[in-house]
């Protein structure tokens, strides 16, 4: 399964955010996605969602041995930066009313309390408010969201950036375990986090993505020449 | 002071042509051609500043006459059918009990939050004596000028002379000028700033507008339009006013009282955001609306989780925990439907008399505004976008089941909204048979008054004996005692059901369609303000628009037959794409 991107363009008023973004991503590989502030991770995020409707370019999904078809909004899972969820429901309720509205896409073996051992999540805190849930357990619950449906792409917007250590490596476990059956890109700063989880490493640069060679990411200067090739105001092409 | 006038013109007309350049970004095809480079361009931007002194001119000038002429001038003509003479004094009536009464309670310019003050006072440093008495030199030139012409123009029309309008634009400059001067002395004496008490504020305004239109639906006098104009009146606005302009000319307090209104703004910098967290804490959740017995078990509570599934329990589970939220409006309006409809009952019993013929000759139209006032909608919108949609709308899945949850959602509110206008309907019917049968004989003013059970008991006789208020009879025919006509309670229940299935549809549909809250919870979306309008000014005309009670009726009931198939068609077809996060 690869997901297709070509020449995606998005501009916000004079600003050219997105130019001819062009990418191809494979299944069974988790993508690191670099950037400055500004420079268009989240607008690139909201294009592949469905959020934005980009102003050019098309984004197809080609399953094994298919031809490449136009992605349709339940392909893509969306992991926000900040999980937002409806508060005045228990964790219990959210994913009880979830698995009952998506009845027939997810898998029926498993129950509401099955996912929840899954996800590690104790059964007292399954019976609170999400209000009262902290952000690491939020982003938990979310992420049940695309145990439950599976979808192919899974988009996560910074997704580690705030959890304690003991949920980061949660987390990151649960993302390897779920990387063979689906195609994960996720946004970071966090070069360090880059480099330990992913398999490759894009960068989003002058509105173009442009792929990091894998033998750098075990380069010990990598960190300095992803740094300075971010400063460099010109393309990034020849990195 | 001149200096300081030029500098305050300077910064107003400045943020005006940064305004229209911002907006003339955004219009259909010429908005792309104007780039972020204008802002720093130094000739477009003064001809951005000379189309904005004239936007500015001319808008003083629209908005007086949009004033006078909509809200005094139109409802008189629509009325006028009694000559001219009665046209001038309902005129005179109307402005004077607006302009001079309300209008001087509740505008202040010195206690007036505004950005300007905020950015002349505390980041420009201009002395608030300076600043203010500049920006009241301003604001009463130009309130004299911008209403000298509608009030030639819409007075003569409505039969005053044009020296009696020029006057009249003079009495009312003066006279708020003196208002001006009455606020800061009751600051100065009290601290109290008139224009934040809230409940004195609308009970004068509620107030002031219910007796400035009163004439003309209750043929009551226009008491207020022999004094505008009357020669000891003008004189005491006169007085009031000059001795307010010498007053204010030497007033030392300006610091506090400025400092007052800007203080306002400072914590939060701006106005928006201030009334934006205020509607958001109006309909954010509680800890407290959640520790109550229906919370299930494992929430201190031992309910039941609601029965059903997916979308029906999620809106059973909504409206629970939102209680306060969504059922204290509904509880008040029925309490303030009670109140007034005990007050009506009560006055139709003991005088049958004169309530008898007020009654006969309400129109089945002024229920329109009635129940657009009464419908609860719009809080219910606000509380599920802030508390439940906000997040869930980020889901595909739930845009694209807009309208499974429409369907339960209307529901609802159509449930709360029949309750209201059942109640309306209830009150006006128990008060137009306590007034016809006082009259017949039945219940005589003296008489103990009768309880439910006596008026539910006179509804079944009355209906029995098809002896009831006559429906379309011509205005002032009416009288208790008049053949009663069952078709009018027919119609009055009707009207009223329909009317709540009208407005509960109507919310939720802009609510679904235009989606017009940001993340801030300000309402954005230009479509929804114009059809609310419109809505709002349709109601308002049927106030005093004469269409018979049947006519009305039909039309009601097929309109709202309409909106509903209408609202459930279209939210199907493209709610998936309107009902998002803007």
């Amino acid at each position: 399964m690869e997901l297709i991107l070509e020449g995606i363009a998005k501009r916000f008023g004079d600003k050219e955010v997105l130019q001819n973004v062009s990418y191809r991503f494979e299944q069974g590989k988790i993508y690191g996605l670099l950037g400055r502030n500004g420079a268009g991770k989240t607008t690139l995020f909201n294009c592949l969602s469905g959020e934005l409707k980009a102003d050019g370019g098309t984004v197809t999904l080609a399953e094994d041995g298919g031809a490449p078809r136009p992605v349709r909004e339940e392909d893509i899972g969306y992991v926000y930066s900040l999980p937002i969820l409806p508060d005045f429901l228990t964790g219990y309720e959210f994913i009880s009313f979830f698995m009952d509205v998506q009845r027939g896409k997810c898998r029926t073996d498993l129950s509401v309390d099955d996912y929840f051992d899954l996800m590690r999540i104790d059964k007292n805190d399954r019976h609170r408010l999400i209000k009262g849930y902290s952000h690491g357990m939020k982003n938990k619950l979310q992420m049940m969201l695309f145990l439950i449906t599976q979808p192919p792409v899974i988009l996560l917007d910074e997704p580690l950036t705030s959890f304690d250590v003991v949920v980061a490596l949660e987390m990151k476990n649960l993302l390897r375990e779920m990387k063979p059956n689906h195609i994960l890109i996720f946004s970071t700063h966090i070069l360090q986090l880059a480099s330990d989880l992913c398999d490759e490493l894009v960068v989003l640069h002058n509105g173009a993505l442009s792929p990091v060679p894998s033998d750098m990411l075990r380069d010990p200067a990598f960190e300095q020449r992803i740094i300075d090739m971010l400063k460099d105001e010109s393309h990034v092409g020849d990195v | 002071m001149l200096g300081t006038f030029r500098t305050l013109l300077a910064i107003r007309i400045a943020s005006a042509a940064n305004r229209i350049i911002y907006y003339a970004q955004r219009l259909p095809l010429i908005g792309k051609r104007i780039g972020d480079d204008w802002y720093a361009s130094l000739p477009l931007k003064r001809a951005a500043a000379v189309v904005a002194l004239i936007v500015t001119i001319v808008w003083g000038f629209l908005t007086r006459a949009w004033y006078v002429g909509l809200l005094v001038y139109t409802p008189v003509a629509f009325y006028g059918d009694q000559g001219a003479g009665h046209e001038k004094d309902l005129f005179l009536h109307i402005f004077f009990l607006l302009s001079f009464l309300v209008g001087a309670v509740n505008r202040s310019e010195v206690f007036e939050p505004k950005k300007e003050k905020y950015i002349a006072v505390k980041l420009m440093r201009m002395p608030p004596s300076r600043y203010m008495k500049a920006a009241l030199g301003y604001r009463y030139a130009t309130f004299f000028v911008f209403f000298l012409p509608s009030l030639l123009l819409f007075g003569s029309l409505a039969g005053l002379s044009l020296v009696q309008a020029a006057l009249l634009a003079a009495a009312v400059t003066l006279w708020r000028i003196g208002g001006e001067y009455a606020h800061l002395r009751l600051f100065a004496k009290t601290g109290i700033v008139l224009i934040r008490k809230t409940v004195p504020l609308w009970i004068v305004i509620l107030a002031g507008n219910a007796l400035a239109y009163a004439p003309l639906a209750l043929d009551w006098p226009a008491f207020a339009g022999m004094i505008a104009l009357h020669p000891l009146f003008l004189i005491l606005s006169a007085a009031a006013g000059v001795y307010a302009v010498f007053r204010l000319a030497r007033y030392g307090g300006y610091a506090e009282a400025v400092d007052t209104a800007s203080r306002r703004d400072e914590p939060l910098f701006d106005l928006g955001r201030a009334i934006s967290e205020a509607q958001k804490a109006d309909v954010r959740l509680r800890d407290d609306d959640l520790a109550d017995p229906d919370m299930p078990a494992g929430l201190g509570g031992a309910a039941p989780l609601p029965s059903g599934g997916g979308y029906a329990r999620l809106n059973a589970i909504f409206f629970a925990r939102h209680r306060r939220v969504i059922a204290r409006p509904f509880y008040r309006r029925l309490a303030i439907v009670g109140g007034v409809g005990a007050v009506l009952i009560g006055a139709a019993v003991l005088l049958p008399d004169t309530i008898g013929p007020m009654l006969a000759r309400l129109r089945l139209s002024m229920l329109a505004m009635v129940f657009f006032s009464l419908a609860v909608g719009e809080r219910i919108c606000r509380a599920l976008f802030y508390n439940c949609d906000i997040s869930l709308m980020r889901y595909g899945f739930y845009r694209r089941d807009a309208a499974a949850h429409f369907r339960i959602r209307l529901g609802r509110v159509a449930l709360q909204n029949a309750a209201i206008g059942a109640a309306v309907c209830a009150v006006l019917t128990a008060a137009l048979l306590a007034s016809g049968s006082g009259a017949a004989g039945g219940n005589q003013g003296g008489g103990p008054l009768p309880n439910a059970v006596d008026i539910a008991g006179m509804v079944a006789e009355r209906i029995d004996s098809g002896d009831f208020p006559s429906g379309d009879a011509p205005r002032g025919d009416a009288a208790p005692g008049h053949p009663l006509d069952a078709s009018r309670f027919i119609m009055l229940w009707a009207c009223g059901l329909a009317l709540s299935v009208f407005f509960s549809v109507h919310y939720l549909f802009t609510y679904y369609i235009f989606q017009p809250y940001t993340t801030e919870l300000n309402a954005k979306n230009p479509f929804y303000h114009i059809i609310h309008s419109v809505v709002s000014g349709i109601c308002g005309a049927c106030l005093f628009l004469r269409i018979p009670d049947s006519a009305f009726t039909v039309a009601v009931v097929a309109l709202t037959a309409l909106y509903v198939g209408i609202a459930l068609l279209l939210v199907r077809k493209y709610g998936s794409r309107t009902f998002r996060v803007k």
